[in-house]
């Protein structure tokens, strides 16, 4: 069968053109472009990759769904599933603050998505600044986070106007897209209570709402898996055209979601040469032809990880030499499990879905053996979820493989969705084996009780949250901006994108130490209404003595007088301080008004003047 | 055409009319330009001013009804079948009013028309006030003076503050209806040209993505309703040439008469609407002399008075250091320049669109060709169609009003007070691609097509990001002076009285007593004496610091310094762009008025 197969490939023009694209994209990502133009390329060029692919992506999407859309008749509508889908998402979104809840990623991506908006480039700010009454980018790195997510976020700010809040509102929207999803999967694997219990299982995991009111890029990612994945289900039951460039953008979008996504590619090409040996033949739209040339720039973009060895944030975790490595797996199954199956307090897990999760997978993965050999008897979707089981299998299993892969780390437990979707899958996946109505219905028992008994009141405490300090001084700085009456001063702070993001001019703290004498320019003019620090202290327990966090002292020459303080942990302090008076070349100069000087009568000496104290605070903007 | 006038001028009836006309036609000249001195004038407009416009505005609309009456069933069967192009016209007024934020955007115009309307509604004079009090729980304007700007947006504005109520906020309702009526009318023309809905369609969203045209959409000038009514004036020449009657030119004239009141240089559109009155005739083989055609010189004579009334006071003209004329050669290569530089921005700058400027250049070529085509075929090719008469007629007009602008001292396009001037210019080029793109889609190429790929081309590249930041608006820092100077006034229980650098209309329409600082300067002991009876909370003193030097070093603006006599505390400070504004409380006046020696 096979030779017959390639046979016919080889005799397919259009499949040596997809062939000829894909060498010409490999030949551009990662041989012909030098880092530093790679990353000039992603900067100027990015946005509109990931426009163009969207577009596609939805044109199919139309081309492929418009007769079914066209038959839709409201009456037919499963109201009580939409209704248990809706009451589901608000569940989620009503017991957390929105709020940034991974410092600095839902920052940066905010930070690019401005970027996106403002002048259609990828850039976070770093530097920025009030200019002749136009908030202005000043400075900024590309960051090394996908675009997807921000160009989506950009999207918003481009329709509706730009908001810090953007990101809230679209992840509150995918948390009721995903739980549809959720819903259809189970509805197409085994029935409709089956598709309640998957609804139901993630309402009730609070790291789904704690996501959800975040402005991070986990339900996105969740949604573009779950999405490729029915995608490729069509495809195995359409196999027409419109249905595979609608999966394969799926695929090349999810791909750009998050670093690890790209794995679910695998199952995607998989699903689509098993459809083609099926048929003996490729069917290739020109869209699918050009697709690899649309995702050049994400590899091109993965050169960040080259240029800046900052990037993999070894740093945060001494002791460890290399990103991913077996020698992890040990220990990052044992914080698997401690995530999974630890308190309410201390995690926001649930205990049945880990249960039920941990029961299922064995036997999903068994079903998947034995499906393996008769893959063309089964229903389309099972294909789908035999191929998708490797994915997710890939994707814990490199997860288990790297130096950070512990879930039970508040930074890290988000990338366990991604399990908990695959754990889901295998629960619905192994309903169908029990011939009884009756288990279907009590496991339902088990995950509304579960969900009213466990997770609500572990999500309205929340308590998990509370360690993360820099959600909570995120919240706090927040909390700051609003109690000001105009944005028109200037914080120093090493998260200058936080404010950049709520156009108030910021710059890092290292940045201020390295440019005082022009924060002295800037605070004897009076250009900004105050000069603010934030800073954190932290407490020694035996001796009370505070110390500034490394990388948050100005030095001795800014004199400080506290603003603000809260103490958002035991042991910490997070300060806001006015930046009085800075002692330059033996001088001390503050904001007190100084003497006013006459100005001459001829209005184009003050013209001059005016041009040439323009030129000097655009030169010492900080 | 000589034998063809001399036919319609065959009755003896036709000969009286056409002589009372000329006779009516003197009268207003002499009446207009020789007989009444300006100081009558300034007292004529003031007082009657409201009755005339009034007058004009009630005849026009009894007019349109009165052509609109034949066939009423058919225009609401055309509104609810407007389908695609309805649904345009809503969707392309929902987008210009989306791009920009509501806001003063010309300042200070917009007062001064807002500051018109108020006083229209309160005292049905046509004025603006300069100094106004709170008497015993009543806002009451003390000084006026008559404004340069002609007066029908005001009038429009003081008559929804006659149903409504006054408040400011009505402006920007005014001007959303103005966007969809100029979108609805657009469409209507082009659908005229073409019959096409899809050519409509295009104008439409060329139009509504204009970022000049969402900025003054949400504006509060009279650039929107300009542009409305030379488009509604354009829809009555259709109209009139369509089947030219006694009804349909009386509207004409009465659309014209209110077209010449909406800006200063609008009155040039008499010329195409004469012409078209003339073709009409000729049409319809008959003299058509109703009373309003008759009294039309008479009507104009009003514009003529306020012209005179500003060309006498060189102060109205705000002539800039070094300028002694409005108008001059002097000033054309920077226009140009200017011109240029704003049709064809390729950064978001600019509130100009390069896609419409680019299609509607190649629009213009494309007509101007076909019509020396069809000149170099002679008569033979045929009576042009009313639509195609009319958009010759003011597209001349439009290209002319534009030319004249060119050498006016104050408009450089690429300024952002000033891009408001190319909407008469873009809004042409806007119905000329809808009519081009018909004209190429019959020679089997897919112009609609093309064109929408340059407007979504455009849309993605410098429209979203010019959308985005607005710079066009947020570079006027004016505009951020007063709302903070507002904001910092109205901070206290009772207003105080703001003594200001700028003009005291912004401070007035928010009942915040004000006086400017070069009346400040000069009334020193009353201020002294108000001060001391607790007239108002506070005097506060609102001056621009200037930076001397590169360094800084700021001092009092040489404009605002107020006699050492004044004892200021200073109270609050903050930077806009390359100066500061300083507000001071007034601690005293060190000067011996006849009121403190009659209190010792």
């Amino acid at each position: 069968m096979f030779p017959e197969v390639i046979r016919s490939f080889a005799s397919d023009r259009r499949c040596w053109l997809l062939a000829l694209t894909a060498l010409l994209a490999i030949v551009l990502a990662f041989v012909s472009v030098p880092d530093q133009l790679a990353i000039t390329v992603v900067s100027r060029a990015g946005f509109w990759f990931v426009l163009v692919a969207f577009a596609l992506w939805l044109w199919s999407l139309w081309r492929s769904f418009a007769p079914d859309l066209r038959a839709m008749r409201v009456s037919t509508f499963d109201w009580v599933s939409v209704a248990i889908v809706v009451v589901g998402g608000c569940i989620l979104l009503a017991h957390e603050r929105f709020g940034f809840k991974i410092v600095m990623d839902e920052l940066m991506l905010l930070g690019t998505s401005m970027s996106m908006h403002l002048d259609k480039t990828v850039l976070t700010p770093v530097r920025g600044n009030d200019i002749q009454g136009a908030f202005v980018i000043v400075d900024g790195i590309v960051d090394k986070r996908p675009l997807f997510f921000p160009f989506l976020v950009s999207l918003i700010h481009d329709l509706t106007g730009y908001r810090p809040e953007n990101p809230f509102v679209l992840n509150s929207a995918l948390t009721f897209v995903f739980l549809g999803l959720v819903f259809a999967v189970g509805r197409m694997v085994a029935s409709r209570a089956a598709g309640w219990i998957a609804v139901v299982l993630f309402v009730g995991l609070p790291l789904l709402g704690h996501n959800s009111t975040g402005a991070g890029f986990e339900l996105l990612n969740l949604v573009m898996i779950l999405a490729t994945l029915l995608l490729a289900a069509r495809y195995v039951e359409k196999r027409d055209g419109h249905t595979l460039t609608a999966l394969c953008f799926s695929g090349l979008l999810m791909a750009q979601v998050r670093y690890e996504s790209c794995i679910f590619l695998l199952p995607l090409a998989l699903t689509v040469v098993w459809v083609w040996a099926r048929d003996g033949t490729a069917t290739l739209p020109w869209p699918v032809i050009f697709a690899p040339l649309l995702m050049v720039h994400y590899p091109l973009h993965h050169r960040i990880f080259d240029i800046r060895a900052s990037s993999w944030e070894m740093a945060s975790k001494p002791g460890y030499s290399k990103p991913f490595a077996l020698d992890y797996v040990p220990e990052n199954v044992v914080h698997a499990l401690q995530f999974l199956f630890a308190p309410a307090s201390d995690q926001p897990n649930s205990i049945v879905l880990s249960a039920l999760g941990v029961i299922a997978v064995p036997f999903f993965l068994l079903l998947v053996i034995k499906r393996i050999p008769k893959l063309s008897t089964e229903p389309p979707i099972n294909v789908a979820m035999t191929l998708f089981a490797f994915g997710f299998a890939a994707q814990l299993a490199l997860m288990m493989c790297y130096f950070w892969g512990k879930f039970d780390d508040p930074v890290i437990r988000r990338l366990s969705l991604p399990t908990h979707l695959g754990m889901v899958l295998a629960v619905v996946a192994v309903l169908p084996q029990f011939s009884k109505p009756a288990v279907i219905r009590s496991l339902l028992v088990v995950a509304v009780v579960g969900l009213l008994a466990r997770s609500v009141p572990s999500m309205a405490a929340h308590a998990y949250s509370q360690e993360y300090l820099p959600g909570r001084e995120t919240a706090w700085r927040r909390e700051f901006i609003k109690a000001q009456p105009q944005s028109d001063y200037l914080m120093i702070d090493n998260d200058s994108p936080l404010w950049i993001a709520h156009r108030v001019s910021a710059t890092p703290t290292v940045a201020a130490v390295k440019r005082r004498e022009d924060i002295t320019f800037h605070l004897r003019n009076r250009t900004f209404s105050n000069v603010y620090v934030f800073q954190r202290l932290t407490i020694d327990p035996d001796t009370g003595v505070k110390t500034l966090r490394e990388g948050d002292d100005l030095g001795p020459e800014f004199v400080l007088e506290p603003v603000i303080e809260q103490r958002l942990q035991l042991l910490t302090i997070s300060r806001i301080s006015r930046v009085t008076a800075i002692i330059h070349e033996n001088e001390t100069i503050s904001r007190s008004p100084v003497a006013l000087v006459e100005v001459r009568k001829s209005r184009a000496e003050i013209e001059e003047a005016r041009q040439l104290f323009l030129q000097s605070y655009m030169k010492q903007l900080p | 055409m000589i034998s063809q006038l001399r036919t319609l001028l065959g009755s003896r009836n036709s000969r009286v009319r056409l002589l009372s006309f000329g006779v009516i036609g003197l009268a207003a000249f002499l009446i207009g330009f020789v007989l009444v001195p300006p100081p009558t004038i300034e007292r004529l407009i003031i007082h009657c001013g409201y009755y005339y416009i009034l007058g004009v505005f009630a005849a026009f609309v009894v007019y349109a009804f009165r052509v609109a009456q034949p066939h009423p069933v058919s225009i609401v069967a055309r509104l609810r079948n407007a389908g695609g192009i309805g649904a345009a016209v809503i969707a392309g007024t929902g987008f210009a009013l989306w791009s920009d934020s509501f806001a003063h955007k010309v300042l200070f115009d917009e007062y001064v028309l807002q500051g018109t309307a108020w006083h229209m509604h309160a005292t049905k004079e046509v004025a603006t006030p300069m100094r106004a009090y709170d008497f015993a729980g009543t806002w009451l304007a003390i000084d006026t003076f008559l404004d340069k700007r002609p007066y029908f947006f005001a009038f429009l504005l003081s008559l929804l503050h006659d149903l409504t109520g006054f408040r400011l906020q009505n402006v920007y309702i005014l001007n959303g209806a103005l966007t969809g009526l100029t979108l609805g009318v657009v469409a209507w023309l082009v659908h005229a040209l073409t019959r096409r809905a899809a050519a409509a369609v295009l104008s439409v969203a060329l139009l509504a993505t204009l970022p000049v045209f969402g900025q003054n959409a949400t504006g509060a000038s009279m650039e929107l309703h300009n542009l409305a009514m030379i488009a509604v004036v354009m829809v009555c020449t259709v109209l009139y040439l369509r089947a030219p009657d006694s009804d349909r030119l009386a509207l004409l004239i009465f659309g014209a008469v209110l077209l010449a009141q909406c800006r200063y240089e609008s009155v040039i559109f008499v010329l195409p609407v004469a012409w078209i009155i003339v073709v009409g005739w000729l049409k319809a083989k008959q003299l058509l002399l109703p009373w309003p055609a008759l009294i039309a010189p008479l009507l104009l004579v009003p514009y003529a008075w306020h012209d005179r009334f500003v060309g006498s006071k060189p102060i109205l003209w705000q002539l800039r250091e070094g300028e002694s004329a409005r108008f001059g050669w002097q000033y054309l290569a920077g226009n140009l320049e200017g011109a240029r530089s704003f049709f064809f921005s390729i950064t978001p700058v600019q509130p100009s669109s390069l896609g419409l400027s680019l299609l509607g250049i190649g629009a213009l070529i494309w007509v101007m060709i076909r019509f020396i085509q069809r000149w170099r075929s002679g008569p033979s090719a045929g009576a042009l169609s009313p639509g195609v008469l009319v958009m010759a007629a003011f597209g001349l007009t439009i290209a002319a009003n534009l030319g004249i602008l060119m050498f006016y001292y104050w408009s450089r396009l690429d300024d952002f007070v000033t891009a408001r001037f190319a909407l008469p210019f873009y809004l042409l080029l806007a119905v000329l691609v809808g009519w081009t793109v018909h004209s190429l889609e019959r020679r089997r190429i897919p112009a609609v097509r093309l064109a929408s790929a340059v407007l979504v081309a455009w849309m993605l590249v410098i429209g979203a990001p010019a959308y985005a930041r607005r710079l066009y608006t947020q570079h006027n820092l004016v505009m951020h002076e007063i709302e903070w100077e507002l904001q910092q006034a109205s901070g206290w229980a009772r207003p105080p009285l703001v003594i200001t650098n700028k003009a005291t209309m912004p401070f007035l329409l928010h009942r915040i007593p004000a006086v400017n600082t070069a009346a400040a300067r000069t009334r020193g002991a009353e201020i002294m004496w108000h001060l001391q009876q607790g007239t108002f909370p506070e005097v506060i003193v609102m001056q621009v610091l200037r930076p001397t030097s590169a360094a800084g070093d700021v001092g009092v603006d040489p404009d605002d310094v107020l006699p050492d006599t004044f004892r200021l505390e200073p109270l609050a400070r903050k930077r806009f762009g390359a100066r500061w504004i300083q507000i001071s409380r007034l601690l005293t006046i060190d000067e011996v008025s006849p009121v403190t020696s009659r209190e010792q």
